[in-house]
């Protein structure tokens, strides 16, 4: 061990939080080192007159201790109001916060119907109306009463489709048909028998 | 002189209030703490106003307070945090240190009982030497060495106020010894005859 090692032991001797055992060490180095031992009277020294350097008294007590203590009375009021305000706070009945609520529900329910529509929004809107058409129909159909009208609109509309459309294509199976096999038929007379089948039905 | 269950009544009453209470733990501790900040700035106004705030924080404080350190190692911890603070934040401000200009002896300091008028010069120009070596002592040594020395702290107790290790405080104290051997070694000889 170095004497920098020693003349840190004797810092913390001086202080009196030197183990037994580092005393001891303390005390053979000191034995053999003259420079230690100089050193430590030095420091001894500086300390002993350092501890009877009188204190520095504070100026004017009384008045520094009337101060702080109106001070602090001040601070005690200021935290007792705040504590029974916050006391009559929490005892409120709850009732008076509905109004409060229901405003809040308010605000939030204008503010979210009023949004501009965005694109998906407009797309859900419409996947709705197609549902509640759906509903509206299968309603409709259900009630029995209606079922046979519907019926009779549904299949109008699909010979409707049909005799338009053999009208309109021109030549159909049937015509290809009679072509290939030579025969000839009066467009009349198939007309007429297309409109028996359908009245048939 | 409060013993350690006094203490402890008064801060348990302070606790619910009683400013009383709380008063008697400021006459017991504001001349050491007013010394200890007065040691780290360097100026009795700034050490009066900062032993005021730091009761106040500790009276703020008691109320969260739960006994586990003593109430004297609490409040030294809430006067060196807050002048630590205090000094950082006026640290251009903080360069001129009232002991340097020699202006001690204006009303702060006990008259020295000597017997003569020579004994009496020599004694107060050793002292303010010390002064000045103690007050330009880096500020970290200076804490540490005030808390040990002129509050006669242990180091175990020290260090619970500084936040650190005992090691630390050790070390920081040695090193404060070791500017002050070196700035005072000159006046050893007088150090010697006073």
């Amino acid at each position: 061990m170095n004497c920098e090692k020693y003349r840190k032991m004797m810092s913390d001797a001086l202080d009196g939080s030197l183990s037994h055992q580092e005393d001891k060490k303390l005390e053979l180095h000191l034995r053999s080192c003259a420079d230690c031992r100089l050193y430590f009277e030095e420091l001894r020294l500086i300390n002993e007159k350092i501890k009877t350097m009188p204190e520095v008294e504070m100026e004017s007590r009384a008045e520094f201790e009337v101060k702080l203590s109106d001070k602090l009375r001040r601070l005690e009021r200021e935290y007792n109001h705040v504590k029974r305000r916050n006391e009559r706070w929490l005892l409120r009945p709850t009732w008076a916060l509905i109004p409060a609520a229901l405003a809040i529900v308010l605000v939030v329910y204008f503010v979210f119907s009023f949004r501009p529509a965005s694109s998906q929004n407009l797309q859900l809107a419409t996947l709705m109306s197609y549902e509640d058409s759906y509903l509206i129909l299968t309603q409709n159909i259900s009630e029995g009463d209606y079922l046979e009208k519907f019926n009779e609109e549904v299949l109008d509309s699909i010979f409707k489709e049909l005799r338009n459309s053999d009208l309109e294509s021109g030549e159909d199976e049937v015509d290809v048909y009679l072509r290939q096999n030579n025969i000839e038929i009066n467009d009349n007379i198939l007309l007429k028998e297309s409109m028996k089948f359908t009245e048939g039905i | 002189m409060l013993t350690r269950d006094a203490e402890k009544n008064l801060v348990e009453r302070a606790r619910q209030g009683e400013v009383e209470a709380f008063m008697e733990l400021v006459k017991k501790y504001e001349q050491p703490i007013y010394s200890l900040i007065y040691r780290m700035t360097g100026n009795r106004e700034d050490a009066k106003d900062l032993t005021q705030e730091t009761f106040i924080k500790a009276y703020e404080g008691l109320k969260k307070f739960r006994l586990k350190s003593s109430f004297h190692t609490w409040v030294h911890q809430i006067a060196v945090n807050h002048t630590l603070n205090f000094l950082k934040k006026n640290r251009k401000q903080r360069k001129n240190f009232e002991y340097l200009d020699g202006r001690l002896n204006d009303g702060g300091w006990k008259e020295p009982k000597v017997s003569s008028t020579e004994e009496a010069s020599i004694e107060d120009e050793l002292r303010i030497k010390m002064d000045q070596a103690i007050a330009e002592l880096p500020l970290t040594y200076k804490t540490a060495f005030s808390l040990v020395i002129f509050q006669g702290m242990s180091h175990a107790e020290a260090a619970r106020v500084l936040g650190c290790s005992e090691g630390t405080v050790s070390w920081k104290v040695h090193e404060a010894r070791k500017i002050l051997r070196e700035k005072l070694r000159p006046y050893l000889g007088f150090i010697k005859e006073v």
